[in-house]
Formats: C-alpha cells, structure tokens, sequence
C-alpha cells in the first residue's frame, strides 16, 4: 500500500482573502461616489429588464482598477507582508462581488416596491439607501486601520456601541447581505454545516455512542453536552476546511453576519451559532429543503442563485430566487428589530411544495391558507426551526399563530407580485384575508403545480 | 374705437394669465364655454359619464377652466355641483384636516342616503397637493363612487408635475377599495400607464370601466405636428374668440387680426417644447411653461395672443411665418438619414443645453477600449482596408441638464443606416453599429446612447442584423431606432430648408426650435415610442 503523504488541500479562509473589513472598503469606494451610485442605480433598472448587470461599463472597469490601489493604501498599515500581491490576484473577484452586492440590494427593493409591501416590516424603510451605509461602512474601516494588531471582533464592536439599537437594526441587514456575496464560500461551508446539524440524529447518535464508548475508561466523567459542543466544534471546522487555524479565523470572515446581532447576548461565543442561530441555519435549511421537494441534487451555490437566469421565465425565476435568498435575512431582521417571528416567502414556497408533493403527480389544486400556516409549522418543528425562533422571541408558535402574523400575506403578496405564475389567491369559503397592496380578500390558494414546479426548478437548472 | 376694442381685448386676457380662482373662472366665463375645442373632445368621449373623472395637465392646460365647464355641464344634467380646493387641505394640521375630512363625508353621506332623488358630483381642485394628508378621504371617495353609482360623482383634477401626483396615481387611487371596478383588473398599472402614453399616442381621453383620465396636455400633443398647423392655427382662432365672447363687448378686430396671422401664430406656438416629469420608475411627456419658454396650450397660446397686440417683433415673425407656410405646405420632397443627423446636431445647437459634437472620436467618449473583437480587424484586412488608427468617429450629442438640482450628462452618439441607390441597407453602415456597439457606446446606466436613424420600417430587420443576438436586447434601452419614413412632406421640407438655412434669417431661429419641438417627438421606433424626447427634452423643474 502506498504511503505517500497527500498535499493539504488549501484551506478556505485565509486573511486577506476574507477580511470582510477589506471587503467593506471594497463597497463603500463603489458607492460612495455619487456619480457612481448613480450608474450603480440605473443599472439595477437594466439589470431587471434584460439582465445585463454591466460588468462592461466603463464605470465598473475604471472602479476595478482604482479600487485595488485604494485597498492597498487603506490597509497596508494592517497587513505588512502580501497585500499587494494579493490584492492584485483577488481584487478583480472581489471587485465584482461588491458590484454584484450593490446591484442585487437595488433589485430586492425593486422587488419589494413593484409589491408595494415589505420595505418597515420584512427589511427596514431605509434599505437600499446606499448612500447611507457608506458612513457606517466608513466607520469600520477606520476602526479597524486605526491601531494595528486591533482584532476584528474589538473594531466591530467599538462601532456598534456608537450606534442606537434602532440604527444597528437598520443596517444588519445591507451588512449581513454584503458579508454573505463577499464571502461567499465560506459561508456555502457555514451552509454545509447547518445542513449536517439539521439531520439532529445524525448528531446525536455519533456523540452519545462515542461518550458512552468513553465512559468505559475509568475516570472519564461523562457530559453528553460537553462532547456535543466539540463535535459540533469540529463538524465546523471540517466543513469550513479550517485545517489547523484557530476557529477565530473563520469567525472574523464572517464577522458581520456573527457579531452584527442584538438579539444575542455574546455573539462572540460560539455556542449559540453552533445550536441556536437562525440566519444562515435557516438559509441552509431553505435550500435543502427546496432541492429535496423538486426532487433536485443538494446544491449550497450562493452564486449560483443570484445570476440571472435567462430561461423563458428567467423574470420570475430571478425574482423567486431573490427571495428566497432573502428570506433568511427577512426573518433575523424581524427578529432583531421587533423580537417576533415572520413567515417568509421561502416558508410558503416550501409548505406549497409538501403540500403539492401530498397531492401526488402535478395536478392543480386549491388550498387553504390554514393549511399552509399547519404545514409551515409543521415544518418549523421538524427542522428545528420553532425551537430557534422561540429562543428570540416570545410569540408561541402555532398554525394559529402563523396564520394570524401578517407577514404570511406579505410574503405572499411579494411572491404573487414578483410574476411568479403558478400561484394565486381565490375564496372558498370566506375571505378571511386580505392580500396587499390592494387588500383583495382570500381564503385559499390556487396552486398550477406544473407551472410552479417549473419556475423553481429553472433556479437551479 | 376699434384700438380701445382691442385693448379691453388684450387687458382681459393678460389679467387671465395669472393663476385664476376657480370662482374667478366662473366669474369671467360664461359664454361659448362648449365651443372650447378641448371640451368638445372631451364631450365627444362621453367621459363625464364616468364615475370617476381623471383631470391633469401641466401648468396652464386650463384644468380650471375644464371644471368650470364640467359644471356647467353637469349642472345642466341635474347633478348637483360641488367645487373643493385641496390645496386648502395642506394648510390644515392632521386633526383639523381628519375634522375636514369626516364633516364632508358624513354630509355627502347623509344627502345620498336620504335624498333619493340627489345626484353629487365632488371636484377636488389641485388634488396631488393634499395627497398625503387625504389619502385615506379619497380612498373613501371612491369607495362613495362604488356605493351610490351612478349618483356621486368624483372629479379629481391636478397638474401634472406636482410630486403628489404620481403618488396620487401609483398608490392613493390603484389601492383605494374597489379600484378595479373602477379602472379594470390592474389598476396599479393601468392608471400610470394611461397616463405616461396618453401624451405620446396623443389620446385626450381614457376610458376605463367606470373612470376616465383626461390628460389636457395630450390634446395639444397631437397639435405638435407641422402637418396639423391647420388644425393648430384654427384651434387658436377659436380661443381668441372664446376670449372675445367673454369681454364686455365683442371685439371683431381683434379676432381679425388673429386670424390673418393664424398660421404663423401656430407655427410660434410649435416653437415651443414639451418637457419631461420623472422619478426613478417612469418618464412622462408634459406641456408645461417655464419662466424663460412658452408652452403649446391653453396659457401659451393666450400669451402669444396678448403679445400680438404689444410686440411688433411677434408680429412681423408671425407674418414672416404665416408667409414660409404658405411655401412649404405644398411642397414634396424626401430626406436622407443624413440630413437628419444634421438637423438633430443644429437643433442641439440651438437649445442652449444640448452640445453637437461632429465627427467625434469615439474613443473619447470610452476611454479604456474592451479586448479587441478577433473578427473584426481580420474583415478589414480582408476588404484591404487599413485599420483606422483612431477608431471610428460619429456625431455625438452631448444633453446637459438639471433635474433636481442635479445635473445630469447624456451623451447621444448618432448613426444611421444608409441606403444605396437602389434602396438596400449599406453593409458599411451596419458594420459601424456593430463597431460602436463592441465598443459599448449603449449603457443606460452610464448615460450613454446609439441613436440609430432607420430610413424605413423594414429597415430595422437590418438593425436586427447589425447588431446581432448579442446586443439586439438593448434595443429600445440604450439603442435606439428612429424611422424617418413616417415624417410628413411638411416636416422633410422644413428640415430640408432649416439645414440649408434657405428660410428667412428672421424666422431661422423659430424655425429650428419648431423642430427641436416637433422632430423629436415626431422621429419614433417601430412601436411609435419617441425616445430622443425622452432623453432630449429638458426638465420641468
């Protein structure tokens, strides 16, 4: 048998690569220059009408090469050796990331005005205001410049304790977004993790047998949760491909999704995140679950999902997959803003999907939203998602509950205003309902599976 | 005796001009008021048998005057006429307003509801003014509109470059209850769509199913046409006479003088341009007078005809038009993509915020060239032509122009597909568009468009060819097609004449910004869109 020793592989997260503080420089050089955002603005409008995101602008070309000169000058006090060389191999990438973060932001508020519903309920009023973010974004490259040897964990929250809780709120969300495009691979490894972490008996099988297995050594005090925490440590550091680096690492190149959080307490810690997060948990979750319902292969492609699809209902398709990969966000937003739970529209598409998966081969059916509302709950307990939720928020979760949240309209008036065909309202019985913007009544939905199957499906293929 | 005549004339309209009251209208005009030209359009259309009446137009379109005859109007149908100014509303603090807004309710209520017999009708002047503060009363107009139909009848009228407005017809009215009763399946669409084309298609009046949107600027849009001087120059007779009808005497001189000169007071009122409202989601066409221009309407043709008795210079280029006109209106002829070209750069020229850039460098205007394309220098080898050093050059139009106090710069780079003699689409021409599109001239979001000036409609399947699958879907973006074979003989013989400066020196200048105000409109793509106004035309404010 061959002994020869095999090369580590690279590991995912390296420093200047995914410093999410250079990352921040990246977008706020973009958008903090009026005549740019101004280009950056238009170009989401062409963006949704013909899906060309004008990466052959002069503009984009001209920010792509002075951008690279600017990181460098920002941060050379931070990084002594390498950032040049660097910079120059990952610039152009990471260049196009903020580009790409800039023009999707647009597009989602797009979204949300064509419905005319979400913006101060799902994402705060002032999304999308990207002039305004820059001062924040600003902020936490100074900070971060300032000293040298200063962690990221200390810059950040040096700049959150200038800021109200309102104004933290307000701007998670334009964070945790720009994190999640400019990192994108580690956090497809986050998802990855969640997704093995959501199978719980998988889990707890391997940590119950293996402490049990100790415990026949004498001496070895037994603590299930103690083995659970560094199993799920180590789940982390697998999946993440760590490879020897400390775990603070991967927590400074997600350090806006992980510290920019009211609703937890010490979000430096890690225990939450490994058992209780919510926002890429059930990013994750979404994903696996859609792919399982269409029957599809699993897929955790961040990318993948935000290139506009040009398939015959490459519209509606783009917009859906929009959504969903804002669904996560909408739901911690709600969370950190208000402490309450919100149905997302990823949560009606996929109780829409287990529902039409009942109904057998791809009739067309009508269903009641009480129904919907028992199916996303149902679904919520079996992913271990409602125990989550409960741990942020006071409401009880019930399909009473679900159906009573007007956020279940919303969503629903986001996704039926997006064009996405396949789905629409009807009354059976009584319209209990009312569907925004025009608070037309409803009881139920009406579902072509065919048609709705079709447009999901064209996400992934 | 006939001077004073004239002068009494000239004092009423000059005391018109000013923003009017609505019961200062009443006051002044009462007779012909059905002769109106624009009323008997609006008439024609049977639209204030509508539950909901629509009324809007820019500054000076005579939306007041329109309420004054829409009384009268009704009154004489036994409806019982009430008039409400909202910009009364936007004075009031929110509890009064609510205290308004409850009082009105309650009494329309209880009219309707005791008096079987009572039609109302509610005008609510100058709307887009109270529009955040009422939104929830006009929501409950309508919903009045639904419950007595056919007996409470909303007449909302605004102008169309208040910001309220399109706040007023993208949220208020499309979410009220019962919308789509009123104004079909999708209101929310519907509404602003009606009123972004109403201006370009030239249609006074939409109907729906139980409202009507009368966009008074409209009307004259179908006037902006060196084809319709006639029409034009009648319709401006007929407000004169309007006018003299309602002095204390009738004074037959004066409309005497008018009509002598009625061409030639039509084509200064050409000479005029339309402006631009938009927002980030929609661009509209309206007439509007600015301080420095007149505009082609009710307000613009009334201070031409006040300007006829007291400037000399109006009346000696109103005589010197009225005689080009009558060269031109018989005269055939057909113009080269060329000539347009030309007459676009003079007209830019001419406008004080447009720079014509001839036989511009292309590569100035996008500084860091793309990869060069693999095929295109190897086809210029094979045709044994020798590379251009400098890349290609065009006419480029440079629009500057402020929006909110922002300035915004659009360059407009010109090409055009040529014919030879036999009609055919010249290759050459297309492998310049295919050139200049390689090079990424067309971007919206950087301001930047290909005006490309088709000879024919079957020309654009040329266009198609030029640019090919990869930058076809851009057309009607940032490439775009103009037809020139839909401009009328009039229209070719002035541009024709205006190029060549062959008219008289005293009326070249109107007779470019006659242009300016009708070619830019009148040069359409396939679908009838006019994009050069779109990206041409200056901004209301």
């Amino acid at each position: 048998m061959s002994s020869r020793i095999v090369a580590p592989r690279k590991r995912l997260v390296e420093s200047i690569k995914n410093d999410p503080f250079i990352d921040a420089a990246f977008i706020s050089y973009l958008i903090g220059r009026g005549e740019w955002l101004d280009v950056i603005q238009r170009q989401a409008r062409v963006y949704s009408e013909i899906g060309d995101i004008g990466e052959e602008t002069v503009t984009f070309r001209t920010y792509k090469e002075e951008v690279k000169r600017y990181i460098v000058a920002r941060f050379k006090h931070v990084y002594e050796r390498g950032l040049e060389e660097q910079i120059e191999k990952i610039g152009e990438e990471k260049a196009r990331r903020a580009w790409y973060t800039a023009i999707t932001l647009l597009l989602s508020k797009q979204l949300m005005d064509k419905a005319g519903v979400g913006l101060g309920e799902l994402l705060p009023a002032e999304y999308a205001r990207l002039e305004s973010i820059v001062s924040v974004l600003n902020a936490l490259v100074d900070e971060k410049t300032r000293k040298k040897g200063l962690s990221a964990p200390t810059a950040v929250r040096n700049v959150l304790k200038k800021l109200s809780d309102y104004q933290i709120a307000s701007l998670a969300p334009i964070l945790w977004w720009t994190n999640l495009v400019m990192e994108s691979e580690v956090f497809e490894s986050l998802l990855k993790f969640h997704y093995i972490v959501a199978s719980k008996s998988h889990v707890a099988e391997f940590v119950k047998s293996t402490e049990d297995y100790l415990a026949g050594i004498e001496g070895h005090t037994l603590d299930y949760n103690y083995m659970e925490y560094e199993v799920l440590k180590g789940l982390l550091s697998r999946c993440a491909e760590l490879r020897g680096q400390y775990i603070n690492k991967l927590q400074n190149a997600i350090i806006f999704v992980k510290l920019w959080r009211k609703s937890v307490k010490n979000p430096q810690a890690w225990l939450w995140f490994l058992k209780n997060e919510v926002l890429t948990y059930t990013l994750s979750v979404y994903l696996t679950e859609i792919q399982s319902l269409l029957g599809l292969e699993k897929k955790l492609d961040i990318s993948a999902l935000l290139v506009p699809k040009s398939s015959v209902r490459g519209g509606s398709a783009s917009a859906l997959s929009t959504l969903i990969l804002m669904s996560p966000i909408f739901m911690q937003y709600v969370i950190e803003a208000r402490r309450e739970v919100v149905v997302t529209p990823a949560d009606i598409v996929i109780a829409v999907l287990r529902i039409a998966r009942s109904h057998g081969s791809a009739e067309d059916f009508s269903v009641d939203v009480h129904e919907i509302a028992e199916e996303i709950a149902k679904f919520w307990d079996e992913k271990d998602m409602s125990r989550r939720l409960k741990l942020y928020t006071k409401d009880d979760i019930s399909p009473e509950f679900i159906y009573s949240k007007g956020a279940l309209t919303t969503s629903l008036s986001l996704i039926i205003n997006a064009g996405v065909s396949g789905i629409s309202i009807t009354t059976n019985k009584k319209p209990e309902l009312k569907l925004p913007p025009r608070m037309l009544g409803f009881d139920s939905l009406y579902i072509r599976s065919e048609q709705f199957l079709t447009i999901l499906r064209s996400i992934w293929i | 005796m006939s001077t004073s005549c004239i002068e009494v004339f000239r004092k009423f309209i000059e005391e018109a001009l000013g923003r009017l009251s609505f019961e200062e209208v009443e006051r002044r005009f009462k007779a012909g008021l059905a002769e109106n030209p624009v009323f008997a359009e609006i008439e024609k259309s049977n639209a204030l048998g509508k539950n909901i009446i629509i009324i809007l137009g820019g500054r000076g379109c005579g939306k007041t005057l329109l309420l004054r005859y829409i009384k009268h109007k009704l009154e004489s149908w036994n409806w019982e006429f009430k008039y409400i100014n909202g910009t009364e509303f936007s004075k009031l603090e929110k509890q009064q307003a609510e205290k308004t807004f409850q009082s009105i309710i309650a009494e329309e209520e209880s009219r309707l509801s005791k008096e079987a017999g009572v039609k109302l009708a509610v005008a609510i002047d100058d709307v887009a003014e109270a529009v955040e503060i009422a939104t929830d009363f006009l929501r409950k107009q309508v919903e009045l509109a639904k419950k007595y139909e056919g007996r409470f009848k909303l007449v909302l009228a605004t102008q169309s470059e208040r910001v309220g407005t399109l706040a007023l017809l993208r949220k208020t009215l499309p979410e009220a209850p019962f919308a789509e009763m009123f104004f079909g399946e999708d209101p929310k669409g519907t509404i602003i769509d009606s009123f972004k084309t109403s201006y370009v298609v030239k249609r006074t009046v939409t109907l729906f199913r139980g409202a009507a949107l009368i966009n008074l600027d409209a009307y004259w849009s179908s006037m902006r046409d060196l084809d319709r001087v006639e029409d034009l120059a009648e319709a401006i007779v007929k407000i004169a006479e309007f006018y003299a009808k309602n002095t204390p005497t009738y004074c037959a001189d004066a409309i005497k003088q008018v009509s002598d000169v009625k061409y030639g007071l039509a084509l200064i009122a050409l000479s005029t341009m339309p402006k631009i409202i938009s927002d980030p989601e929609v661009t509209i066409i309206i007439e509007y007078r600015r301080a420095e221009d007149g505009s082609l309407n009710g307000l613009g043709i009334a201070e031409l005809l006040a300007k006829l008795f007291t400037d000399s210079e109006i009346r000696s280029i109103a005589s010197e038009a009225e005689k080009t006109y009558s060269v031109l209106k018989d005269v055939k002829t057909s113009i080269t993509t060329d000539e347009v070209e030309k007459a676009l750069l003079k007209i830019a020229s001419a406008s004080g915020y447009m720079t014509p850039l001839e036989s511009l460098q292309i590569k100035s205007i996008v500084p860091i060239q793309p990869q060069p394309s693999t095929t295109a220098p190897k086809t210029a080898q094979q045709a044994g032509k020798t590379a251009r050093k400098y890349g290609p050059r065009a006419n480029v139009i440079e629009v500057k122009l402020g929006s909110m106090g922002r300035e915004v710069t659009r360059l407009i780079v010109l090409a055009s597909l040529k014919t030879d003699r036999r009609g055919y689409v010249m290759s050459s021409s297309m492998e310049k568009i295919k050139e200049l599109a390689d090079l990424k001239i067309p971007s919206k979001a950087e301001e930047r468009y290909l005006a490309v000036i088709v000879p024919t409609r079957q020309d654009i399947t040329a266009l198609y060819k030029a640019l090919g699958p990869e930058y076809v879907k851009r057309k009607g973006i940032d490439v775009l097609p103009l037809l020139i074979d839909e401009l009328s003989d009039l229209e070719k013989a002035f541009i024709r004449q205006t190029i060549n400066e062959t008219l008289p020196s005293k009326f070249q200048g109107v007779a470019l910004k006659i242009l300016a105000g009708t070619l830019l409109l009148n040069l359409r793509d396939e679908r009838g869109v006019p994009h050069l106004a779109y990206i041409m035309l200056p901004y209301v404010a």
